[in-house]
């Protein structure tokens, strides 16, 4: 970040690129299984549903990380107060 | 009402029309079927049957060899149980012969007790069945006769203590012989001359050993006196000897004596007429001495008197000089006193007009100070946020001089002065936008990821807001009472509100509460500054 965020407009922008991933991802799903389902799937519908719910849970997985960087799974942090 | 004559009518109508081949149809031809027992019965009934089937089977199987074999090649479990019932029937078995053991044992002491009591009754009605058991013997044995107690015999009579009494002179022994020969006396006649034999014989023993160590005693007395005797008379034969010498001694001083005191007169009458003669001759040297001496005497007075005179003369000269000396002295240090106090007047000139330049210059620099903490202000109460970055620098300057001026100018950074510091209408604006953000956020704990977002923001629109200062620890409480602080311009404590938010809305906040800071910061330090100047000023004053 060359610029510096003021800090009520962090979330704004971690929204804005959690929305354009989103809408991103999703897309890309959709068209994938659309194509997938064409060609290999003899034109179902299940395969698009796949896709575009993977595209999806890779966004939302995105977001989660976006949101909370420092999340481990399995970890929990926990803030020790200082002790003389 | 109208449906039920329609139905009735329906039905005749139907029964009519249609005719018996239909209304046979209608009519059902099951014979009604009594009721089919439950599932329950069955199942029991299922149940006794197929366990006495079986426990027949096993009895079989035991008794007879060919059901044995039947059993145990084709049912499922023929031949565990089979081995089962075996091995219980040994315990059985056991169990049986046991019990008729028991059976027999119970039947004898039945006969014994039915005999007893026929024996019982026999007797309480008289002696009559010959078939009486033998009555136990009961009767007490009679006791043994006590024997006599033997006499004592008579103990022999044990031989007397003989016990000769001493003939001393001393009474206190002769007093313990009779003592012991009365002792000795008292036990023969009591017959118990065995007991006390050995203790009298050896305090027999003990008297007369005393008894010896006494006459001995006695001998040596008689010795002594004889001795003292004979030295007594040594010491009367003595005494005049003495005597004798004493008498003879005082003759001889008497004698001496006489011839002493008419040598001495003699001496005495020589003796006088020398001195007599020695006076005179003393006197006549004596005048003549005398003599000389005075008139060497003479001489010597006169010339001392002359050096006298000489020494006054020099010494009156000498105070002469001295004197002027003095006076002269005197009127120079009177000179030079005067000189003195023009030199000390002259220097409080000079410190005085140093001291007057100093404050001058003082109150030129508070002054100084003044313009420039003045031109600050403005700038930073201004409507606008606006660099202060020269004006801030004039006032290090002027502020250089004094050293917690200085200090305190240096927590203010100098990004804050390039950049200025938010006015009031800025942050009051910001902080609409941050509350909105804020609140967004309000919901999200510690650790939540993208869902939790999500769902705050959702919830976070049914959230009361709050207004005024109220009680609490949540996000909404906390807005409340910051912006309650904000419009009565107290952004300290609306900073310190803010700085109570965890998490989120913490994160979100913190920029507001940094410039928040950045102004106060900026404030205080002006306020220091100010209170500091004006105090040097009336000090100076």
């Amino acid at each position: 970040m060359s610029d510096k965020i003021v800090s009520e407009d962090l979330l704004s922008h971690k929204w804005d690129r959690v929305i354009s991933n989103f809408v991103v991802k999703t897309g890309l799903g959709l068209s994938v299984g659309i194509v997938a389902s064409a060609l290999l799937f003899k034109k179902r519908t299940w395969p698009i549903a796949i896709s575009t719910g993977w595209g999806f849970g890779v966004a939302y997985a995105d977001a989660q990380r976006i949101f909370h960087p420092y999340h481990v799974p399995g970890v929990e942090f926990k803030k020790e107060k200082p002790t003389v | 009402m109208a449906s039920k004559l329609y139905q009735t009518t329906v039905k005749n109508v139907g029964q009519q029309r249609i005719g018996s081949f239909v209304s046979k149809r209608l009519q059902s031809t099951n014979t009604s079927a009594p009721k089919s027992s439950s599932f329950g019965k069955k199942l029991l009934a299922t149940t006794v049957v197929t366990a006495a089937v079986a426990g027949g089977g096993v009895y079989l199987a035991l008794n007879d060899p060919n059901v044995h074999d039947f059993v145990t090649t084709h049912v499922q479990g023929g031949e565990e149980a089979l081995a089962f019932v075996k091995e219980h029937q040994d315990s059985l078995n056991e169990a049986h012969k046991q019990a008729t053991h028991y059976l027999s044992l119970a039947k004898d002491h039945s006969g014994m007790a039915v005999d007893y009591a026929t024996a019982t009754y026999a007797k309480l009605t008289g002696d009559n069945t010959p078939s009486t058991p033998n009555p136990p013997s009961s009767s007490p044995a009679a006791a043994s006769p006590a024997e006599p107690k033997q006499p004592e015999q008579q103990k022999p009579l044990a031989p007397p203590i003989v016990v000769q009494q001493l003939a001393t002179n001393n009474a206190a022994i002769q007093e313990l012989s009779r003592v012991v020969s009365e002792l000795a006396d008292i036990l023969n006649d009591a017959g118990l001359a065995d007991a006390g034999r050995d203790i009298l014989a050896k305090a027999d023993g003990e008297i007369r050993a005393l008894n010896a160590r006494w006459q001995a005693h006695i001998q040596e007395q008689s010795e002594i006196l004889k001795a003292v005797k004979q030295i007594d008379q040594h010491g009367a034969a003595l005494a005049s000897g003495v005597d004798q010498l004493h008498g003879k001694a005082h003759i001889s001083i008497q004698s001496t004596r006489a011839n002493m005191v008419d040598k001495i007169q003699h001496k005495e009458s020589i003796m006088h007429q020398d001195h007599s003669n020695e006076q005179l001759l003393l006197k006549e040297s004596f005048q003549q001495i005398m003599a000389a001496e005075s008139s060497k005497l003479q001489q010597q007075l006169a010339y001392e008197q002359q050096q006298a005179l000489l020494a006054q003369a020099e010494n009156l000269k000498r105070q002469f000089m001295q004197d002027s000396k003095v006076l002269i002295e005197h009127e120079r240090a009177v000179r030079l006193q005067t000189l003195d106090k023009v030199y000390t007047r002259y220097k409080a000139l000079e410190d005085v007009s140093v001291t007057q330049a100093a404050a001058l210059d003082q109150s030129r620099r508070t002054h100084e100070r003044f313009v420039a903490l003045s031109s600050v202000q403005d700038c930073v109460q201004s409507r606008q946020r606006q660099p202060f970055r020269e004006e801030w620098q004039a006032l290090s300057n002027a502020c250089a001089s004094d050293a917690t001026l200085k200090h305190v100018l240096q927590s203010v950074t100098r990004d804050t002065t390039e950049q200025g510091i938010a006015t009031h209408k800025e942050l009051a604006d910001r902080y609409d936008t941050m509350a909105q953000q804020v609140r967004r956020v309000a919901l999200v704990p510690e650790d939540g990821g993208f869902g939790a977002h999500i769902i705050s923001l959702i919830m976070s629109k049914l959230l009361f807001k709050k207004q005024g200062l109220v009680d609490g620890d949540d996000v909404e409480a906390v807005l409340a009472r910051s912006s309650y602080y904000l419009e009565k311009y107290d952004v300290e404590n609306a900073a310190r509100e803010l700085n109570q938010l965890q998490g989120w809305p913490k994160r979100l906040a913190i920029d507001w509460i940094q410039a928040a800071r950045e102004h106060l910061e900026v404030q205080q330090v002006l306020e220091i500054v100010e209170t500091y100047v004006l105090s040097s000023s009336l000090n100076d004053a």
